[in-house]
């Protein structure tokens, strides 16, 4: 098609009809579905089974399998996935902009079907989450019996369930659809699409996730699923209905993780915005995409591992019965081709997340951003080629070890690569350690030990020694908690001011994750001695000389409770009542920063221009797009779709910090700015001033600002400027804390609450406050006095220069020296000249006119080449006291010579009284 | 630049960092007793790539930790750094020696995979059978010890094992070894014990509800008491055949080891390829 | 594949979704089929995993012996019949989308259909049949496991294919969609299709003939 309007289907331009159902209507329909779809599974194998005369009638794995799958099927049909696809299929009219499920809008909304990319990804959270703490209960359990040598909170068979869901849990209910929740909410806001490519198909995703993992989870109650997460044959074959759950609840799970995926590749290949290259690309998007092709490749071989497990244990196949012709080492091979590879998709995201992280808390671009991209496509090219690393003592063919080695010590260096490309992003940085920069540097150095002692298994005779032995389990665990689960972590708390729109505790967010370090190396860091020194995995009773070291790691282990559990109270109570959150207060540059926090149904008003690189720190005058610009959509916005900015500050108005900030945020957004200036008491003229040269900075770069001083405080002003316009974020000015009344007065917290609006904080240093505007619409008049400088009547020019057009001013003080300039007696000239100059910026800033000064070598004439080379003035000023050095003709006709094109005024004044222009020559 | 201001702290970082994952690895017992050739090859090899690993670890913890402290932002500074977008020299080099390392650790593995598996003339072969939750043990003179597996120190030993039903792994941590013992196929086990002691056979791999307990003892002897033993023994399954030869043959793989089992050894006598696995006719017999 | 996916019009119907944010090349609804059947293809090649493991690693002789000694049989000629029809079934379908795409003759789209769905049909029950008088189970050594399993995810993707081309009649006649210029369920629907033929060639060829 050759022509695509860009304002295509543009939702806001639609009347959304809302689904007004109540959330009982969709709940009672889900019980009714579920119940009924089990007592059909259950008459319907009773009918097959009666119709073929299979014996025994009332074969419980068989039974099990049906309810569990039209179970599910009835679940997902009955919460409402499939409306939209049933009016489709039966050829009616259907509405193929429907959003009538899209977005929430009251809490309700959250527990039904949603068609909001954002919502599901906060379901898919809320939903991990919830598997998260079961599998950790699990896991606190497997400590507790570990906590002695010898069977203790029950038997082995309990055991080896508890372990065995542990980790099933933890991994696909976890890990992997966690990261689908992150990415779903970031991934399509980063890469500037408004949803995903499928929304309903995403709904689905999301909705087979519970009765998947609520197979799962309850199936110890069912008892012998107790093969491991690895479920190898024939061990699994023997388990009971809590291993046909199991198989079922994987191939449930599955399904949704091929399904995210695919929706994943579709949105990243078709949906990306225009000047979204793939070199643009955030690097959370590449390895979404990596990882997503994984999946789409990979889970099929676990599906079928598990689907030929249930064959044998259901319908009596003999696909892993040695004596029957099947094989049993095969089952490894399938099983091991997918997860290994699983364990890249359990990874390769948080990578994404973490470069995300600390490209952004070092304020520096990626380091090797292309190195990274192409690793993480390099790791999951090879991780399809390593996978009976797993099996090196397994029997299988003698021959596939060494090639397997080698691929497996390869991979290793695209990771190595990662490792060091995120040190050198560090390197150099302006490292702010936020929360999830700790969590991103904590991941670095665990997940450094994970893949050293990864390479350690990939060593076939190191391997042989210790698989299968406690040194696995702290590898896996470095891995998927060092790694994985901090990485998880990270991204929480990187985006939970995007999600809920409200900032978490700073606090406790620090302390959640230096219990959560310390508490996992004390935990897994032991594990590796164990393993070496023979305590074998998976065991409930162990050899009693390993006992001390496992009393002292199922302790340890509750400081990860504890940690765990500060998350969670952290995240209820700062998303019920947590301060608002700026729109970007880490100060991302990815698109989903700019964009409002939360972000609006749609994320963008209209498409976004990608324009640049995403990473692009320090780099001046670097943006990395452009959102909702009139330009950009055929001007279609109208003036009151624009959003203030209520810009306050005082002394720092003027600033170019300040000033800057506010320019690019101008070329970020579609944003008005209304500058509020509050008094506070003190010299309103001032104020005015100050403003005046803000305003013209901004006009010159034509954007539209306007500004008012208010007498009265910070709250005042902000009150003011509300009750005339709706006030979409606040950017407050401040000198840095400890030098700043504000910050000491808890401007900003008290503030925030004040308004309920988020606030970002500009910080300008106090030198950069009184330092002339370097930029278009502020005349810079240099001044050139010598004794002249202390007199009032200085002052009183420029004050009333300055109230004609905003100035900044440089005061430049020659000093004509006779002799040697490195004399006592020049040093003291020079010091007492440089107090003048001081007390003068000072006495000009009072007056709201930016100021800086310099002392020279040299005389008049000097110092006015210096003012038209180095300071770029456009006006000079002589100011020469009455009879002084600079009161002569010759003087000033040296100056004007030196100056060339730039116009020069003279001013006497007298040194005691008051100025008096003594008019102009020439 | 970075001679000057960065070199003195990160060395004193990376000594301190160093010095503490070396004592850690000197000064705690990591490696259990060592009990055969093959677990001293396996030893040099690990500490090679523990001290690697150290090496590196301590080059990123260094570099981290220093940049922690030294370019952390002052409260307030909220400007950039600068806009370093890589460096491809940096990025080769460290491509390139991480690689020239581990193919170092791959080549030196295989050389200790095949010396770890490199065949004697004069080996003694046993038959292991594993069962859940046992090990049974069967020497080639048809005696057969139930319970633990006795050794000549010295002399190198095959184990050919067998499993009646789910995977099982024979695991013994101070010979370093391991195996997995698969229905369906006869896996093997190459062992030169060079020790004299009693030591722990462990189940490695989830066997089911008595896997935690499904230990036996491997007991290696010189070899005069070896042969003693084995008389003793021999005599006492001669005293049990004449009882009544209630003993089930049949389940047990036979002692006198098919012939393809020789074509296979013949075979892997040349290359590596001696590995784990070798499909003979046995595991047909199931079948029967 | 030339499917072309609706610009903003507002007589044919557009994607199901938020439009893409820029002038997409590649239709979603095509690129999901072509993802799904990458998937697809690992899950067959988990299995055609398993029978070759179970054929070359472990079994002595290919086929095995049956009870009575003697090695299963396989009908091959009546498969090949069957898979004659199979291929055919491909090459209607696509007269029936050529027809839609050049010549906008939704009739035409609608006779393809139905014939396809005929063969497809034949081709099932010609397949349960087979099933019926092969004279083994799926219980009879590894052999019948993986050949029931192979032969039955594919009979299984047959109808799947047939339930979308259905579905996709079912549109054309109750909805009246489709044309030359928006056809995407449809041309999703026979990649599938395609791809279902493809691999019982290749099954057919491993596991018949080989």
């Amino acid at each position: 098609m050759a022509t695509h309007a860009p304002t295509h289907g543009h939702p806001s331009s639609h009347e959304i009809h809302f689904d007004t159902r109540p959330l009982s209507y969709w709940w009672k329909r889900c019980v009714s579905w579920s119940v009924g779809s089990v007592f059909f599974a259950v008459a319907l194998v009773w009918v097959l089974r009666n119709l073929f005369g299979n014996t025994p009638t009332w074969d419980a794995e068989v039974y099990t399998t049906a309810m569990a799958g039209l179970g599910t099927i009835g679940f997902l049909i009955g919460i409402g996935c499939f409306d939209w696809w049933w009016n489709w299929m039966l050829g009616r009219r259907v509405d193929y902009h429907d959003h009538s499920m899209h977005g929430a809008r009251t809490w309700r909304d959250y527990f039904k079907v949603n068609t909001d990319h954002k919502v599901i990804a906060t379901q898919y959270l809320v939903v991990v989450f919830s598997f998260f703490v079961i599998g950790g209960i699990f896991a606190e359990l497997v400590r507790a019996e570990l906590a002695t040598p010898d069977e203790t909170i029950g038997d082995a068979q309990t055991y080896n369930g508890l372990f065995s869901v542990h980790a099933t849990l933890m991994i696909f209910l976890f890990i992997i659809p966690a990261f689908a929740g992150l990415a779903n909410y970031v991934l399509p806001i980063m890469i500037g699409a408004k949803d995903m490519a499928f929304p309903r198909l995403n709904a689905l995703s999301l909705w087979m996730l519970i009765p998947g993992g609520l197979m799962m989870a309850v199936s110890p109650i069912f008892g012998a699923f107790n093969a491991g997460w690895t479920a190898y044959t024939p061990l699994a074959v023997q388990g009971g209905t809590g291993a046909t759950l199991f198989q079922v609840g994987v191939q449930v799970v599955g399904a949704s993780s091929i399904a995210t995926a695919i929706n994943f590749l579709v949105t990243i290949f078709t949906m990306r915005a225009p000047g979204m290259t793939v070199w643009r690309m955030p690097l959370l998007v590449w390895a979404n995409a990596t990882t997503s092709a994984l999946v789409v490749f990979g889970t099929p071989f676990i599906a079928g591992s598990q689907f030929m497990t249930l064959f044998d244990r259901v319908m009596g196949t003999n696909f892993f019965n040695p004596s029957a012709g099947g094989d049993v080492v095969m089952y490894q091979h399938v099983f091991w081709f997918y997860s290994h590879p699983a364990v890249y998709i359990m990874i390769i995201p948080g990578f994404g997340i973490i470069s995300e992280v600390i490209a952004t808390f070092s304020r520096k671009p990626i380091f090797g951003y292309r190195a990274i991209a192409f690793s993480t496509v390099a790791i999951a090219v090879l991780g399809f080629g390593v996978w009976a690393h797993h099996m090196f003592v397994s029997g299988m063919a003698a021959w596939l070890r060494v090639p397997m080695m080698i691929t497996t010590i390869i991979i290793a260096i695209p990771t190595g690569v990662k490792v060091f490309s995120w040190l050198g992003t560090v390197w150099n940085g302006k490292l702010h350690l936020k929360t999830p920069m700790l969590f991103a540097l904590g991941f670095i150095s665990t997940f450094v030990i994970g893949g050293l002692s990864g390479v350690m298994l990939g060593t076939i005779p190191v391997d042989i020694q210790v698989t299968d032995t406690y040194f696995v389990v702290a590898h896996i665990h470095y891995v998927f908690v060092g790694g994985s689960l901090f990485t998880i972590f990270a991204g929480v708390y990187y985006w939970f001011p995007k999600m809920t729109g409200r900032m978490y505790n700073e606090r406790l967010g620090v302390w959640s994750f230096w219990f959560m370090f310390v508490g996992f190396n004390l935990t897994f860091m032991p594990m590796h001695w164990l393993g070496l020194q023979g305590m074998p995995r998976r065991v409930a009773a162990y050899d009693e000389r390993f006992e001390t070291l496992n009393v002292f790691i199922s302790v340890a282990s509750l400081l990860m409770t504890v940690a765990v559990l500060i998350f969670f109270y952290n995240m209820i109570t700062s998303w019920h009542h947590g301060p608002k959150a700026p729109w970007n207060p880490w100060r991302g540059r990815t698109l989903e920063w700019l964009v409002s926090s939360p972000p609006s149904l749609f994320n963008f008003e209209a498409t976004p221009q990608v324009v640049g690189g995403p990473y692009q720190y320090g780099v001046p005058g670097a943006r990395h797009a452009v959102v909702f610009a009139p330009e950009e959509i055929g001007g279609e916005l109208t003036e009151t779709e624009r959003r203030t900015i209520l810009v306050i500050a005082n002394e720092t108005v003027a600033s170019s910090t300040l000033v800057d900030e506010l320019r690019h945020r101008a070329t970020e957004g579609f944003w008005r700015f209304t500058i509020a200036v509050p008094t506070e008491g003190r010299d309103r003229d001032a104020a005015e001033r100050r403003l005046q040269v803000t305003l013209s900075a901004l006009a010159e770069s034509g954007i539209d600002a306007s500004g008012l001083v208010v007498d009265g405080d910070v709250f005042t002003a902000a009150e003011t400027v509300r009750q005339d316009e709706e006030v979409h974020e606040i950017v407050l000015a401040t000198y840095p804390t400890g030098r700043s009344r504000w910050m000491a007065e808890d401007v900003v917290d008290r503030l925030r609450k004040a308004t309920g609006i988020g606030i970002t904080r500009v910080v300008v240093l106090p030198e950069d406050a009184r330092r002339p505007l370097d930029q278009a619409g502020v005349r810079r008049v240099a001044v050139i006095a010598r004794d002249a400088l202390g007199a009032e009547g200085l002052v009183a020019a420029l004050r009333e220069r300055a109230d004609r057009e905003p100035i900044g001013v440089v005061l430049l003080h020659p000093m004509d020296l006779d002799g040697p300039g490195w004399t006592d007696e020049a040093e003291e000239q020079r010091t007492a000249a440089f107090d003048r100059v001081r007390a003068t910026i000072d006495a000009i800033q009072e007056v709201g006119v930016q100021a800086r000064g310099e002392v020279l070598d040299g005389d008049a004439a000097a110092a006015a080449k210096v003012a038209v080379t180095a300071h770029r003035a456009e006006h000079i000023v002589v100011v020469a006291a009455r009879g002084g050095a600079l009161d002569s003709d010759e003087s000033l006709a040296a100056v004007r010579a030196a100056a060339g094109a730039v116009p020069v005024d003279s001013v006497v004044v007298d040194t005691e009284a008051p100025a008096s222009p003594s008019g102009q020559a020439g | 630049m970075l001679r000057s201001r960065h070199t003195l702290p990160l060395a004193i970082i990376a000594i301190v960092i160093g010095g503490a994952c070396a004592a850690t690895a000197l000064l705690f017992d990591w490696i259990p007793p060592v009990a055969s050739e093959q677990s001293d090859r396996v030893d040099d090899l690990l500490w090679f790539v523990i001290w690697a690993s150290i090496g590196i670890f301590t080059l990123v913890a260094t570099v981290l930790i220093y940049s922690v402290f030294r370019f952390r932002a002052e409260p307030g500074d909220e400007s950039d750094g600068p806009p370093t977008h890589g460096n491809t020299k940096l990025e080769i080099v460290w491509t390139i020696i991480p690689a020239l390392l581990l193919a170092s650790v791959a080549v030196w593995a295989y050389i200790v995979l095949s010396d770890n598996e490199a065949l004697a003339s004069d080996r003694e072969v046993v038959n292991v059978t594993a069962q859940q939750f046992a090990w049974e043990y069967q020497y080639p003179d048809g005696s057969v010890g139930t319970g633990d597996l006795h050794l000549p120190v010295g002399r190198q030993v095959e184990l050919k094992m067998r499993s009646r039903d789910v995977i099982h792994s024979f695991y013994v941590a101070e010979f370093h070894l391991k195996q997995d013992v698969v229905p369906g196929i006869t896996t093997r086990l190459i062992i030169n014990p060079t020790k004299t002691g009693t030591y722990q056979v462990i189940c490695a791999e989830l066997c089911g509800v008595g896997h935690g307990v499904m230990r036996s003892r491997v007991i290696v002897q010189s070899q005069e008491d070896y042969d003693a033993w084995l008389a003793q023994a021999q005599q006492k399954v001669q005293a049990l055949s004449q009882q009544g030869a209630n003993q089930p043959s049949d389940a047990t793989p036979a002692p006198g080891t098919p012939g393809g089992d020789e074509a296979v050894e013949g075979a892997a006598g040349q290359d590596q390829g001696s590995g784990g696995t070798s499909t003979d006719g046995g595991e047909t017999e199931g079948g029967e | 594949m030339a499917t072309v996916e609706p610009g903003h019009g507002l007589e044919i119907p557009s994607t199901a979704t938020p439009p893409p944010s820029r002038g997409a090349k590649l239709s979603p609804g095509l690129l999901s089929m072509v993802f799904f059947i990458g998937s697809e293809v690992m899950l067959f090649g988990s299995f055609f995993t398993a029978y070759f493991f179970v054929r070359y690693n472990i079994a002595d002789q290919w086929p095995p012996l049956n009870q009575d000694g003697e090695p299963f049989e396989l009908p091959k000629v009546i498969t090949a019949v069957n898979t004659a029809i199979l291929v055919a079934s491909s090459f209607t379908l696509h007269w029936g989308e050529h027809r839609l795409k050049h010549h906008n003759d939704r009739k035409g789209l609608e006779r393809g259909l139905w014939v396809t769905l005929l063969l497809g049909g034949t081709f099932l029950i010609i397949q349960i049949n087979e099933y019926i008088h092969l004279g083994f189970t799926p219980q009879d050594t590894a052999f019948g496991s993986t050949f029931y399993t192979l032969t039955g995810a594919h009979g299984l993707h047959v109808f799947v294919g047939l339930t979308i081309l259905t579905l996709c009649l079912i549109r054309v006649k109750r909805a009246h969609d489709f044309n030359s210029k928006w056809f995407t369920p449809l041309g999703a629907g026979s990649v599938y299709w395609h791809f279902v033929d493809v691999v019982w060639v290749i099954l057919f060829f491993l596991v018949y003939l080989l």
